[in-house]
């Protein structure tokens, strides 16, 4: 393979067998590339887009030579500065989302090709999808075809998320710009990762393939049939759930147990069998697991409370671990057999059990839940009047429980007026309440906060069913030929894409009512993980839930659930495809170019109103790199740096246009990479703003300025000061907002600028030159 | 309640923590002595509720008396500014302290680089995060929190309060002595 990249070269006996010559794309210039290959595209993106840095800690404890103190201009015993410590944390969460993602994806590769072997053909999509893999496309140069071609592919990352965190090393990287040029490359591997991930199960597990109308699940735990056996499923590997289902088909009958999960295990058991039924996102854990419903947990990798087995213990649940990397304590069983674990189980000689053998644990978990059902229902003890009035009756007030909660809840009114007689205001602060448990943790008196929260707001709960759509999977290859011109062009005004977890400021509501309101503007909006399970927590007028009342076609005005957070590659990988598809753009190892199209022409945002995770840090890198931005709600300003361009600096706002050669003054679009909001009304003026770009026509400007003044006006109640940056010419300007933006106009010393054909790498030299400027 | 430590417990900060200011005469010191304050106000100012009505009425009779430069970062206190008709700058938080951060930043109406930032209203964690980044990067600028919860990333801060004495400090410095 032409290419100037040794680890290419080593890998060639390995990719030897790929089908290679059956893609006539030509090799473009960075297949596999390394974590410098892409540094002054990097610098040019964040030579607009400043880190902003805000310290979680003025020390940095990483090696014995420390603690040193960074305050200020203060450097480190290593010589580091405060900046770049902060860019090291950043990459370090990154590295461990992006590791995170990766490994899962090759335990899944691993599976199918236990079960399938190594030449089975990928499938993600039908024929509906020809370009099946755009990110593997792109960063890798590769068409994979079968699971072993992905073996490959995560060989490649692998290698590179070491590369990656070796440069957090004390006395290793040292400047705040390279230390964030290798968080977004740790962002491009995770996508490849997710994409990975994602189309080895669509494919292994016959999940929807890019089905529009993939089915409606239910949601909730109203409805819940306790008279059989109920399993849990928690995490985000779905191959023990899937073997559960399985088993229960081929041992019982589909219908013998319940089959419930949280977060993405759920998600994607779902896209595999209709008939699970997804509980609520990673934040209903603790009050599931302590309503004592499930009668065993089944629990695999990522994001799971690390106290499962206390809390499943207290109601006499049973915990069966499944990855290597979440043992929890348990006793590996994997090797005795299926009944004599059966029987430590049922028995409760054993709380739990660790099984590195999805089948096994699918035999165990479903003859475990049979045999004792029965038993529990009639032991099992919820928490009575009694104990939330006692409970009630201790609390003295003394607010530690509000200084720990992380949306400061207005606990000890509430228990007050419980204590007086009335619940309801315990019970409105279930639909606020995150379930981290610290309030009780910090509680003085033992009270059990959260448990009486759930007790106040269970009866609402257990009244209400939802339901989502199974994740679709990719965007089909005819959906991105319709929509491409209109994106691009800017007259369906963006994609804005609703990801990550559930660390709400202010419940879940927020994040379906942005996702309607958008999809009522008649944007593209997608949906994936725990974001996803929300916004089906909700009803109309009508009684219907978004994915009920929304299209799940990718096109002006859906609301589509893309999958769970591996998924998350399709919406990055339809931004790609846009470019490869609709504009013809070579994919083929050609991510700088794609990237430069991504950021100029595809009006796309992602909005991570909850997002807590180190998964969630290296998903939002993936779209920084891709030059798509990314809005998270208040408690994101934790992840320690945000990405904030200047609008008032117009040096900062220009690219060269392919036409003419000359660097022309766009305006600053788009204006953030990495942006917290405080309020809802904030985030949703900001993702109409952040989907401008330089490329849009002027139909397209006068739709998104729309947009924009629009929401900007419900947030702020005027029309933005800073509209004239974003008019390039007078047919830019809405003909009913013309009054007031001409006076603007005016006030500004307003000038036309061009609408050009835009590109920034085209501004520095060659692959591996310096920057012209 | 203690009136050391952070108000959220486990947002420990340090070595370098806010000046606590135990008594109100040092906040209206500080505003005589600041050429170039800007207040900013967040979106809680207008849910906490204190004796004589909502936080977000004590901070406008502050930014009278003391003739200092409003921003609102939201849609509730920004209309709240409307119908008392009176001026503030609508501006995002983040966008704001990214741009207190920068030296050579014109000011918000172009009169000069604010020299003592106050905070009030934020939610805690978001304003905590943000006050960091003012403490680490911005030397060039002083800040002060106005709020019920100690504040220890600001440069000066209230202790933490009960809702009597927040109402008592902030009906004092909103006397103008
Ligand atoms: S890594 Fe550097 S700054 Fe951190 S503790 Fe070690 S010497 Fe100090
Ligand atoms: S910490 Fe406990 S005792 Fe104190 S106010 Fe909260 S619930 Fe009541
Ligand atoms: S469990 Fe709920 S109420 Fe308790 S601290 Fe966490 S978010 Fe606050």
């Amino acid at each position: 393979m032409e290419t100037g990249i040794g680890f290419i070269r080593d890998l060639e006996v390995s990719v030897g067998h790929m089908n290679i010559e059956r893609w006539d794309e030509p090799q473009g210039p960075t297949p596999f590339p390394t974590i410098t290959t892409f540094r002054n595209w990097d610098r040019q993106l964040l030579s607009r887009y400043k880190p902003f840095y805000m310290p979680f800690c003025d020390l940095c404890c990483l090696c014995t030579f420390g603690k040193c103190d960074l305050t200020g201009t203060k450097r480190g015993a290593c010589g580091i500065t405060m900046a770049a410590q902060q860019s090291r944390i950043v990459l370090l969460a990154s590295c461990i989302g992006a590791a995170t993602h990766v490994s899962h994806a090759h335990e899944l590769v691993s599976e199918l090709i236990k079960r399938f072997g190594p030449d089975f053909r990928l499938d993600p999509g039908g024929l509906s999808v020809g370009v099946e893999a755009p990110l593997i496309r792109l960063v890798c140069g590769l068409k994979p075809e079968t699971l072993s071609d992905l073996e490959t592919v995560v060989s490649y990352l692998e290698r590179e998320v070491t590369s990656l965190l070796s440069a957090t090393h004390t006395g290793q990287e040292g400047d705040p710009l390279d230390l964030e040029s290798k968080v977004f490359h740790s962002g491009m591997i995770d996508h490849v990762g997710l994409e990975v991930a994602d189309i080895a199960q669509i494919s292994g597990f016959n999940f929807p393939k890019a089905d529009p109308d993939a089915p409606l699940i239910r949601l909730g735990v109203k409805g819940i049939d306790t008279k059989k056996p109920v399993i849990l499923v928690i995490g985000h590997n779905v191959t023990p759930s899937v073997s559960i289902m399985e088993y229960l088909k081929e041992f019982h009958s589909a219908d013998s147990a319940e089959v419930t999960g949280i977060c993405c295990s759920a998600i994607d058991l779902s896209r595999n069998n209709k008939k699970a039924r997804i509980i609520g996102p990673i934040s209903w854990q603790m009050r599931y697991i302590r309503s004592g419903i499930p009668d065993v947990i089944v629990v695999d990798e990522q994001c799971i409370r690390t106290d499962v087995i206390n809390e499943a213990g207290a109601v006499n649940t049973r915990v069966i671990a499944t990855s290597e990397k979440n043992c929890i304590g348990l006793p590996d069983r994997t090797n005795d057999t299926a009944e004599s674990i059966i029987n430590d189980l049922v028995s409760n000689k054993l709380p739990g059990v660790l099984i590195l053998d999805p089948l096994k644990s699918a035999q165990v978990a479903v003859e475990t839940s049979l045999r004792i059902f029965e038993e529990r229902r009639r032991t099992h003890r919820p928490f009575s009047e009694a104990e939330a009035n006692e409970a009630a009756l201790n609390c003295t007030g003394c607010m530690e429980c509000v200084r720990s909660c992380p949306n400061e809840l207005p606990i000890p009114d509430a228990i007050q007026s419980f204590r007086d007689g009335n619940p309801v205001n315990l019970r409105e602060l279930l639909d606020l309440c995150n379930g981290c448990i610290r309030c009780e943790q910090a509680c003085p008196k033992g009270i059990p906060v959260h448990r009486l929260i759930v007790y106040s707001g269970w009866e609402k709960l257990n009244n209400e069913q939802f339901t989502v759509r199974a994740g679709r999977g990719a965007i089909q290859d005819t959906e991105i030929r319709t929509v491409g011109g209109p994106l691009v062009l800017g007259e369906i005004p963006g994609i804005i894409a609703f990801v990550g977890c559930a660390n709400y400021p202010n419940g879940g509501e927020e994040v379906a009512r942005m996702a309607v309101e958008f999809a009522h503007r008649k944007y593209i909006v997608c949906t994936s993980g725990c974001s996803a399970i929300t916004i089906g927590m909700y009803h109309d007028e009508d009684g219907k839930t978004p994915y009920e009342a929304y299209s799940g076609k990718f096109d002006a005005g859906c609301i589509l659930n893309v999958g769970s957070c591996v998924s998350n590659a399709h919406i990055s990988g339809a931004a790609v495809k846009i470019a490869n598809i609709f504009a013809k753009r070579n994919l083929r190892g050609n991510y700088e170019e794609i990237a430069d199209y991504v950021h100029n022409r595809v009006g796309a945002v992602g909005i991570a109103w909850g997002a807590m995770s180190q998964k969630a840090a290296a998903i939002a890198a993936g779209f920084w790199r891709l030059g798509i931005p990314v809005i998270v709600g208040p408690q994101g300003t934790k992840y320690r740096r945000m990405l904030l361009g200047r609008g008032d600096i117009d040096s900062d706002w220009t690219v060269m246009d392919s036409r003419t050669g000359e660097e022309v003054y766009t305006g600053p679009v788009p204006e953030h990479l990495f942006y917290a909001a405080e309020t809802e009304e904030e985030a949703m003026m900001m993702a109409a703003k952040l989907c401008m770009r330089p490329n849009d026509t002027g139909k397209g400007r006068i739709i998104k300025i729309t947009h924009y003044i629009d929401l900007y006006r419900k947030l702020y109640g005027k029309i933005p000061d800073d509209i004239y940056r974003f008019i390039r010419k007078k047919g830019d300007i809405p003909l009913t907002l013309k009054d007031s933006i001409e006076e603007n106009l005016k006030m500004h010393n307003w000038k036309e600028s061009p609408i050009p054909d835009p590109t920034r790498i085209r501004s520095y030299e060659g692959k591996s030159g310096e920057s012209k400027r | 309640m203690t009136s050391h430590g952070s108000w959220m417990r486990a947002e420990i900060a340090g070595p370098k923590k806010a000046v606590v200011i135990n008594k109100t005469e040092v906040v209206t010191a500080l505003l005589k002595r600041f050429r170039s304050p800007v207040l900013i106000i967040g979106s809680r100012s207008t849910e906490i509720e204190l004796n004589g009505g909502k936080l977000i009425s004590y901070l406008a009779r502050i930014a009278e008396v003391w003739k200092i430069p409003v921003v609102t970062t939201n849609r509730s206190a920004s209309l709240y500014f409307a119908e008392i008709r009176r001026h503030s700058f609508p501006i995002p938080v983040i966008e704001i302290a990214n741009l207190l951060s920068d030296p050579g930043w014109k000011g918000i109406s172009e009169n000069g680089t604010p020299d003592l930032a106050i905070f009030s209203g934020l939610p805690y964690s978001m304003e905590w995060t943000l006050l960091s980044g003012l403490k680490h990067f911005a030397p060039h600028l002083k800040t002060l929190s106005l709020e019920y919860g100690y504040e220890p990333q600001a440069d000066y801060s209230l202790p933490n309060l009960d809702m009597n004495k927040f109402h008592e400090i902030l009906s004092f410095i909103g006397r103008g002595e």
